[in-house]
């Protein structure tokens, strides 16, 4: 099996115009700090310093980490980029002249806990639990299944996940899940009738929710058979990698999942553009050994 | 037309006017009003709206769709050179539900109107719903024309953005981020579905665009806007945007819940014109629900859109005999969209939902 598109994709993360969402863009935190964590996983501790840097550079004083340079922009990659900056600080201990990532680490820590989704109250007209106070897209805004799961993982690589608020984020988690299984961006039911899930938030949800007690009453089971029966060659990048990477840390990777990364790989790199897509695929050919992954099975893990 | 009511200090009771000074008195403030309102029709004029009935998606579309532009006054001169964005409805594409999404042969046709009249192509959409891109371009069928066509595909929700003053100034944001091929763009074209919406009644060419917004400065979904007011944003980004035109996927539409969970309505309409506002309202006519109690085209017809009939002028197909009432959700600020109440959506406390004739 060709393992080329995995050279050329680690390769290309290697150099600064790949961490942005296009080639040629400027770097942004998600694809800089995914960037350095398949650069990690795959053994290029090196070549990764590089995005991490420059994730420290894209910290403001608040802690927050976010790649404009407006007063307003948004935070929502903190998460990303603590998770990334853990996975060196592993690291370190293989080698010394990895720099240490413990200051920007806990400034970004500081702010997700000041940072907080604004609770709506449903008068009936959805399902979900709106008072609890989990994680926002943007400040003022509403708590919503990525950000969330994005932060619980952050809390949980650095051996923090008792943290109150992480407890209260895996609530909204398992509060999120659909009942008939799946998850999407964290709707359930909205005026009597029961969403559509999607793939790629329910791999994350289900990867943040690995190794936690289950309080789902059914519902993570039903978002794993969900993810088991839509997956295959045929489902696009970002959403098979995150499904993986979520069925992987339940120990059910389906046993086609390589090959069925190879082709994806070949798809999505003729499509171009959207460059994180190829980086979440070479996350997840890592299996055990990504980083994402190795907070489940981290101390502190929740 | 609106006849003047008499105001207190004209009424014979308290004035001591007899009948016929009142009813003279009564004739001539109409008469003043319906001058001033003559005098305004006529400095604001009409705007243009083309309708074209018995469509199909495997039909010629690339003709309606020009006859369309050209009848609604698009300058073919001017356009040749220009880097126009084609904007389709993506927010959560399902296979099984292509009642949500623009179909994709209406996008080819558009495609193919632009690239003969000279124009560079750019197909850009930031979906609302979903963060994968690409499966939404899969989903909705629509990479098959951008690979077919070979046109530029711009994935709005991750570009950088700019930042524009709010031209409208109907909520509270200062101003609006707009991703990089948005702005860069002479002009957008946005491509909507029909649908109808349970929070604003209708969803078309006006809030098709929250979709030119970058997801990663308003969130998946787009909160910061709902948080400021759905109808004032969307009067707000259609303020701030200036060249812009509407071409409506108006043949297999959405009723009941949408945007997301209504079902097909077959209509075969493909509608055009370059005030959104005057198409929209024309929609919404064609649908059964009165837009002038729709908040977002309130707001634009303050900023100058064209909401009232008068203001309106019909090419191609009159919109009248074109009317099929779509169902709407049985909530109270959908059932205000159409006084009569046909065809509400119900649903009852067991979750069963059943279509009837609301009383009321």
């Amino acid at each position: 099996m060709s393992e080329k598109w995995l050279t050329a994709t680690l390769d290309r993360l290697c150099e600064p115009d790949h961490w942005g969402y296009r080639p040629g863009q400027v770097p942004a935190v998600e694809p800089a700090a995914l960037a350095a964590l398949a650069l990690i996983g795959h053994g290029r501790e090196v070549a990764a310093q590089l995005p991490l840097q420059w994730l420290v550079k894209a910290q403001r004083t608040d802690g927050r980490v976010c790649s404009a340079t407006d007063a307003e922009a948004p935070g929502w990659g903190t998460a990303m980029a603590i998770i990334a900056w853990n996975a060196a600080n592993r690291m370190m201990g293989k080698s010394e002249r990895l720099a240490e990532y413990h200051a920007p680490i806990e400034r970004g820590l500081a702010w997700l806990l000041k940072f907080s989704g604004k609770p709506v109250k449903s008068h009936g007209k959805f399902a979900h639990d709106g008072e609890l106070i989990g994680w926002p897209w943007v400040g003022e805004t509403h708590s919503w299944l990525e950000p969330t799961a994005w932060t619980v993982l952050a809390f949980r690589a650095v051996g923090r996940g008792h943290e109150p608020r992480i407890a209260v984020g895996l609530q909204i988690l398992q509060d999120r899940l659909l009942p008939s299984g799946g998850a999407n961006y964290g709707n359930t039911v909205v005026l009597g009738h029961e969403l559509m899930p999607h793939v790629q938030p329910t791999g994350l949800a289900v990867l943040a929710l690995a190794g936690v007690p289950d309080q789902s009453h059914g519902k993570l089971a039903g978002a794993l058979r969900y993810l088991r029966e839509s997956i295959g060659p045929h489902t696009t990048a970002a959403s098979l990698a995150y499904a993986l990477l979520g069925l992987a840390a339940h120990q059910q990777m389906p046993p086609a999942a390589r090959q069925w990364l190879a082709a994806v790989a070949d798809r999505a790199t003729g499509r171009g553009a959207w460059l994180p897509r190829v980086t979440l695929l070479a996350l997840a050919e890592l299996t055990d050994r990504c980083p994402l992954l190795n907070i489940i099975n981290s101390r502190g893990a929740a | 037309m609106a006849v003047a009511e008499p105001c207190s200090s004209h009424s014979g009771a308290k004035s001591g006017l007899n009948r016929r000074e009142l009813i003279a008195g009564t004739v001539a403030a109409a008469g003043g009003l319906l001058g001033y309102q003559l005098v305004t029709d006529f400095a604001r004029g009409t705007s243009p709206v083309f309708i074209a009935r018995g469509q199909r998606y495997d039909g010629d579309l690339v003709t309606t769709i020009r006859d369309g532009l050209l009848a609604t006054g698009v300058d073919v001169a001017w356009l040749r050179g220009r880097r126009v964005l084609l904007k389709p409805n993506m927010v959560e594409p399902h296979r099984s539900r292509p009642q949500m999404t623009t179909n994709p042969a209406v996008l080819h046709a558009a495609i193919e109107v632009f690239l003969k009249w000279g124009c560079q192509i750019v197909v850009g959409e930031a979906p609302g719903h979903v963060r994968d891109t690409e499966m939404a371009l899969v989903e909705s069928g629509l990479i098959d024309v951008i690979e077919d066509q070979r046109v530029e595909f711009a994935d709005l929700n991750y570009e950088e953005a700019q930042f524009l003053q709010n031209a409208g100034g109907h909520s509270k944001l200062p101003g609006i981020w707009f991703s990089g091929s948005v702005v860069s763009a002479d002009l957008v074209v946005s491509m909507p579905k029909m649908k109808t919406h349970h929070w604003v009644g209708v969803t078309c060419s006006m809030k098709n665009l929250y979709g030119i917004l970058p997801g990663c400065r308003y969130g998946w979904p787009k909160n910061v806007l709902h948080h400021a007011g759905i109808p004032e944003t969307v009067a707000d980004i259609h303020a701030t945007l200036t060249r812009k035109l509407a071409i409506v996927d108006g043949i297999v539409c959405m009723e009941g819940d949408g945007p997301i969970l209504g079902t097909p309505k077959p209509m075969g309409l493909i509608v055009v014109g370059q005030d959104l506002t005057a198409v929209d309202a024309t929609c919404a006519r064609m649908m059964g629900l009165d837009p002038t109690r729709m908040d977002y085209l309130r707001l634009a017809a303050k900023d100058g859109g064209a909401l009232q009939d008068r203001h309106i002028e019909q090419r191609g197909e009159q919109w009248a005999p074109l009317v099929s009432p779509f169902q709407v959700m049985d909530l109270p600020h959908i059932r205000s969209l159409r006084p009569r109440g046909d065809l509400i959506t119900k649903r009852y406390p067991c979750g069963k939902l059943k279509i009837e004739r609301a009383v009321g």
